[in-house]
């Protein structure tokens, strides 16, 4: 935990960090925003679409629980973050159920309930995996990127890549994470990986994107391994499959119409 | 301030590298794991059935005297719901419950018609319009809902004491109901007409009786400004009672914490009222609710949950009743709220807490306190449910504690214990 004078001390420390980034990367490195936003781009097609998620908990090393969503995301307007309406396949018990994000309002509708309850963020529906792990985020414009250098990481396939490293503080009240450290990678600006971390400071979590593949015009992560801050041996694989672009009406994405969806 | 300060820490952890190292070994773990089961990419469309079964065994004890009884109950619930056309979609939803004991009078085979109606919306998903028996419901509360105004009778088999739960059960109300949606809103009408008198016990009725006793009719708006707030209104009238006004409100608080209102003033009838005179009495109160829901980064959710009732009987009231017809026949009056899903007094309280994952994966624990603040009486509920792939086994303990002149402790069941399978196909 960081107490007042070690914060202030850091404050101070953090333009001579950025500095001397700046100045060795000035020249040779683009825009940390648009980097981020071109990554932002090859994670998340700019049309509306659908896609399978399928998420595959590990605990040890021992896989715990398998689960199937189906995803529906667009843009709510020109440059604006994503909505995201997720409805339960399996397992058979949840099938049907579905949950809203739309900015910060976050609905969790159960057709056997008939009910729409508000849930908060921390309010985890799917195992282990939070919620945000399942909907599509624009991190471009809920936070400001600061380019912290060039490294070689490894990437989700145990490669050596050449990265940017960028660091996004969080920019708007929407921002789930207070901040993230993530790797680009310098050739095609693909994300390799992420480390969200809490407000304390704390990882939450490391993201590894990995297994692209040519989907909606793009080569694309279709994988997120997902290891948990606190206890590494929480493990959750996103898998993603089945993209399809949709003409996907804006009013899915309101509270209101849950108990009307079915999807297609 | 404090967030942005915060986040500003975070970041400077993020410069500086905290909590890196030690990491990657691990990461090197978690990137080699392979699944067991391939992509199930395949059948992940809508399912137009979804059916599942249940089983419970438990034992009752109860007052008076009276011996424990063996209790069990068996359901089959289904509901199929299909797109016969483009911007169509026909819904039916059936439950078949078989219980014992049953009460004095019931049947112990009663099926539910939940659910029959057509459906069409328009492309763009903002029109839409419903005819049939439709589940309409309204209202965040977790155990009392003011602006649910179709809740009375709805539930035909009372198979849980948990109230979320229980929802599962209820019948819709047969009606026309018409929605238009807009950006950040939406307004509903919903035209129920009388179609019977009486609601029915017979096994096998649609029970038209117990949804649609009256003429009534709902106009709902909804409103969203702003992201984490959000607020629906009502105006309600019943043919036999006249109108009702509602509002009711939610809003996120932090990351964590999701606070809930409710309220519905107007005219309705005295539940004592209504359960002994031949011509019950019409009365101008209110209905409230309001709570908190705050979850923890472990998955506790805690919702606690204040209830107004301005048509129950008050403390005073119900010694007085108590004195006038007895303990017994009280039962007649919670029958009565029970059959309204109100509650049976002035003030009461709730607390519903849940825990995903308590002790091991798959196993949640989840426990509700329902206490009339006038006479302390208290109802509780506790169930520990492990979640197989397509079968939860659960068991269940309930108990209704207080004095023996109490809303809870005058009832004749005390306790009840039962295990329960239930089925997914």
């Amino acid at each position: 935990m960081m107490n007042r004078s070690t914060f202030v001390r850091s404050l101070a420390v953090l333009p001579a960090c950025l500095s001397l980034g700046a100045s060795r990367h000035a020249l040779a490195n683009p825009d940390p925003q648009a980097l981020l936003a071109a990554s932002d781009a090859i994670r998340n097609p700019s049309q509306p679409f659908r896609v399978t998620v399928t998420l595959i908990e590990f605990e040890k090393g021992q896989q715990v629980d398998t689960s199937t969503l189906t995803s529906y995301a667009r843009t709510m307007e020109a440059g604006g973050q994503f909505a995201t309406l997720v409805r339960f396949v399996e397992p058979a018990r949840d099938a049907g159920k579905l949950m809203l994000k739309n900015g910060k309002d976050l609905w969790f509708y159960d057709p056997g309930t008939k009910s729409s309850v508000r849930i908060s963020p921390q309010q985890r529906l799917m195992g282990e995996a939070s919620n945000g792990d399942v909907i599509t985020v624009s991190f471009a414009r809920d936070y400001k990127a600061t380019h912290a250098g060039e490294e070689k990481t490894t990437d989700g396939e145990r490669k050596e890549r050449k990265a940017h490293k960028l660091l996004l503080a969080a920019a708007t009240d929407d921002a789930t994470y207070a901040a993230i450290e993530l790797w680009v990678d310098t050739e095609n600006r693909r994300p390799i990986k992420a480390r969200f971390l809490a407000d304390s400071g704390r990882l939450l979590k490391t993201a590894y994107y990995r297994r692209y593949q040519s989907q909606l015009g793009a080569e694309r992560p279709t994988e997120t391994v997902i290891i948990d801050g606190l206890n590494p041996q929480q493990v959750t694989l996103v898998r993603l499959s089945d993209f399809s672009a949709r003409n996907i009406p804006t009013a899915w994405f309101q509270r209101d119409h849950l108990p009307r969806f079915q999807g297609d | 301030m404090r967030k942005t300060r915060a986040r500003a820490a975070a970041f400077v952890a993020a410069v500086l590298g905290a909590g890196h190292p030690g990491a990657m070994a691990s990461d090197d773990a978690a990137l080699s794991l392979v699944p067991q089961a391939a992509d199930s990419s395949a059948g992940s469309g809508p399912r137009a059935l979804r059916v599942f079964g249940e089983l419970a065994v438990g034992r009752l004890g109860q007052r008076y005297g009276l011996p424990s009884e063996d209790s069990r109950r068996a359901s089959l619930d289904l509901t199929w719901d299909a797109r016969f056309a483009p911007q169509w979609r026909a819904v039916l939803s059936n439950r078949l419950d078989d219980i014992h004991p049953t009460g004095p009078g019931g049947r112990s085979t009663l099926n539910s018609v939940r659910e029959a109606f057509v459906g069409w919306q328009s492309g763009d998903a903002r029109q839409g319009v419903d005819l049939g028996r439709v589940n309409v419901r309204f209202g965040p509360a977790y155990g009392f809902n003011p602006t649910d105004y179709f809740r009375e009778g709805s539930s035909r088999a009372v198979t849980t004491a948990d109230p979320l739960a229980l929802r599962e059960n209820r019948l819709g109300t047969v009606m026309l109901r018409a929605q238009r949606l807009w950006d950040g809103g939406a307004v509903s009408v919903a035209v129920a007409p009388k179609l019977k008198d009486e609601p029915s016990r017979e096994s096998f009725s649609l029970d038209l009786g117990a949804t649609n006793h009256a003429d009534r009719a709902l106009v709902s708006v909804s409103l969203q400004p702003g992201g984490t707030v959000s607020a629906q209104a009502f105006a309600y009238h019943d043919r036999g009672t006249g109108w009702q006004l509602g509002a009711n409100g939610t809003a996120l608080w932090g990351d964590a914490t999701v606070a809930f209102f409710e309220w519905s003033g107007g005219k309705d009838t005295e539940l004592f009222s209504a359960t002994f005179d031949a011509s019950p009495k019409v009365s101008t109160r209110h209905r409230a609710a309001a709570g908190l829901t705050y979850t923890t980064p472990s998955r506790l959710s805690i919702t606690g949950e204040l209830q107004y009732n301005g048509f129950a009987l008050d403390r005073q009231q119900w010694r007085q009743a108590v004195d006038q017809v007895g303990i017994e026949a009280m039962g007649a009056y919670l029958y009565e709220v029970q059959r309204r899903q109100d509650i049976a007094s002035r003030k009461a309280v709730m607390v519903y807490a849940s825990q995903k994952d308590a002790f091991v994966k798959n196993l949640d624990v989840t426990a509700l306190v329902r206490y009339n603040t006038g006479d302390r009486s208290r109802f509780v509920w506790a169930e520990a449910r492990y979640h197989f792939r397509k079968v939860d086994v659960a068991l269940q303990w309930q108990a209704n504690q207080g004095r023996a002149s109490s809303e809870y402790g005058g009832l004749v069941d005390r306790s009840l214990v039962q295990v329960l399978a239930a089925f997914y196909f």
